[in-house]
């Protein structure tokens, strides 16, 4: 049963809000579908034919695991990555997808050094280009720094979105998951993948008092057809949220929230240790001042890398995804990240 | 336990602050302090984390029930089938690398030729072949140093 077979059958509003999510442009930048690796694909976006190309790299995205992709892509004029592609930046997306049951046996190491690396490399072979602008959005951003830190010879520079990296600034999920009476390695056990229910709910629960705010916002702007055109879409993208592979979020609890390995310089992958102190590429960190999922104190700091890498970090107003995606951030960050991957583009490579 | 009612006794005091607020933004504002405190308050977390490890573990069994009458039926059980999807992707990423070191073989094999197409000897130093390997010589890379 869903929640919508409660809803009085009077007002017809069961049949209305079904058609909601049909009735809305989600995810209107066309794309190609170059590779596929279980549910896994890689989308590529190209430059439409009436723009020059500014850069010959392209860029690499990848988007958090908890979420779909198309938050970057939500509505025509509203896309992130309808903006790149019309300033004249190639984009390739790896688009996570719903993880599938036998996904809960895949392991970090195999993620970053199986999966990760097939996408990089296709990437690379398709584009002609011998490396990629990695760009990483929250979880997809700390996977991005160690995916960087491993292979820097494929990264031209790292762009970080809201992206945790310092875990003991975790904030209220740090407390929930650092809580030792949670036993993540029998939850995994008896579910396989993380079911995506459980974390929606933990998400709302760390601002019990939003919905509140929403509907306030909502009742005041009810005949601001704009306003409700973006409402609607960010709310349909908020509830549809993906299952995490098991073996992935034990070892996210475990040596990210529990240990902070990556900070550390403990964390291991496949035997190769990840030290961000050996990260030289350009780093581009941005944060948002009122994120309650990513606390900025999380985000990376410069004292995390070697002082000689280049770093710098835009702090934008709003929230987790207001902040990158709003019409403030369309007018003023858009365009300086723009400005920043032109820059990093015309610089020679570190070998 | 000290800590436990240190937090219980601050809990009580937001929930005067509630009876005693005069506006609906002040009631708002100590409700949230108050749902803050509930959430990270240890009886919450704990009682939270037994009701996940329950269910976790009825599920477990349930499980196990299930692979055993798939297992008495001689048929693969679910974990099996997950197995033997998650080997076949193992497999294309192995292919995949596979094809990578031998396109850097074939890569590597061709320079070697390209290198040992003829034998170096004294009248043939002009050879176009040579000359098509050794880094040609331009006004702007050639510093004298005479």
């Amino acid at each position: 049963m869903s929640w919508t077979d409660l809803l009085p059958n009077g007002l017809q509003l069961k049949e209305k809000l079904s058609k909601i999510p049909n009735s809305l442009p989600l995810a209107p930048t066309p794309f190609q579908i170059i590779a596929r690796l279980s549910g896994m694909k890689l989308l590529k976006f190209q430059v439409p034919s009436h723009v020059k190309k500014q850069t010959q790299t392209p860029i690499f995205i990848v988007p958090s695991m908890i979420n779909r992709y198309y938050v970057l892509d939500l509505l025509p004029g509203k896309s992130f990555i309808e903006h790149f592609i019309n300033q004249g930046v190639e984009i390739y997306l790896l688009d996570w997808g719903m993880p599938q049951d036998e996904d809960n046996w895949l392991s970090f190491d195999q993620l970053i050094k199986h999966r990760f690396d097939y996408f990089i490399d296709k990437t690379i072979e398709d584009s002609h280009s011998s490396e990629v602008h990695l760009v990483g959005h929250c979880l997809g951003g700390t996977l991005s720094t160690i995916y960087a830190s491993l292979h820097q010879e494929k990264i031209k520079s790292l762009m970080l979105l809201t992206a945790p990296l310092d875990f003991t600034h975790g904030g209220k999920i740090g407390v929930w998951a650092r809580h030792e009476q949670f036993n993540v390695a029998s939850l995994v056990r008896a579910h396989g993948n993380m079911p995506w229910w459980m974390m929606q709910s933990s998400f709302h629960m760390l601002k019990p008092l939003l919905w509140r705010h929403k509907t306030e916002r909502l009742m005041k702007e009810r005949s601001n057809k704009e306003f409700l055109k973006n409402f609607l879409a960010l709310e349909v993208w908020s509830n549809d949220n993906v299952s995490f592979p098991g073996k992935c979020y034990e070892t996210l609890i475990n040596e990210f929230y529990r240990k902070n390995s990556l900070i550390k310089g403990e964390l291991q992958v496949q035997g190769q240790s990840v030290n961000l102190k050996h990260f030289q590429r350009p780093v581009l960190n941005v944060a948002a001042e009122d994120d309650h999922i990513v606390l900025f104190n999380s985000t990376l700091q410069p004292y995390h890398l070697e002082k000689e890498t280049q770093y710098q970090c835009f702090l934008v107003k709003g929230g987790h995804i207001g902040a990158l995606l709003g019409s403030r951030a369309q007018q003023s960050l858009w365009p300086r990240i723009n400005d920043w991957l032109l820059k990093q583009e015309s610089t020679e490579s570190l070998q | 336990m000290k800590k436990l009612f240190s937090v219980s006794s601050s809990v009580f005091d937001e929930l005067k602050k509630i009876a005693n607020s005069k506006s609906s933004k002040e009631v708002e504002k100590h409700l949230e302090n108050l749902l803050e405190m509930i959430s990270t308050h240890p009886f919450f977390l704990n009682s939270l984390s037994l009701v996940l490890n329950t269910q976790s573990l009825s599920k477990l069994m349930m499980n196990q029930t299930l692979e055993k009458i798939w297992k008495s039926l001689q048929l693969p059980n679910k974990k099996d089938q997950e197995k033997t999807l998650y080997l076949i992707h193992e497999l294309q990423f192995k292919i995949h690398q596979l094809e990578k070191e031998l396109k850097q073989q074939q890569l590597a094999t061709q320079l070697k030729n390209t290198v040992k197409i003829k034998p170096l000897s004294s009248h043939e130093s002009s050879d176009n072949s040579l000359n098509n390997i050794r880094p040609k010589k331009s006004a702007s890379n050639v510093t004298n140093l005479v």
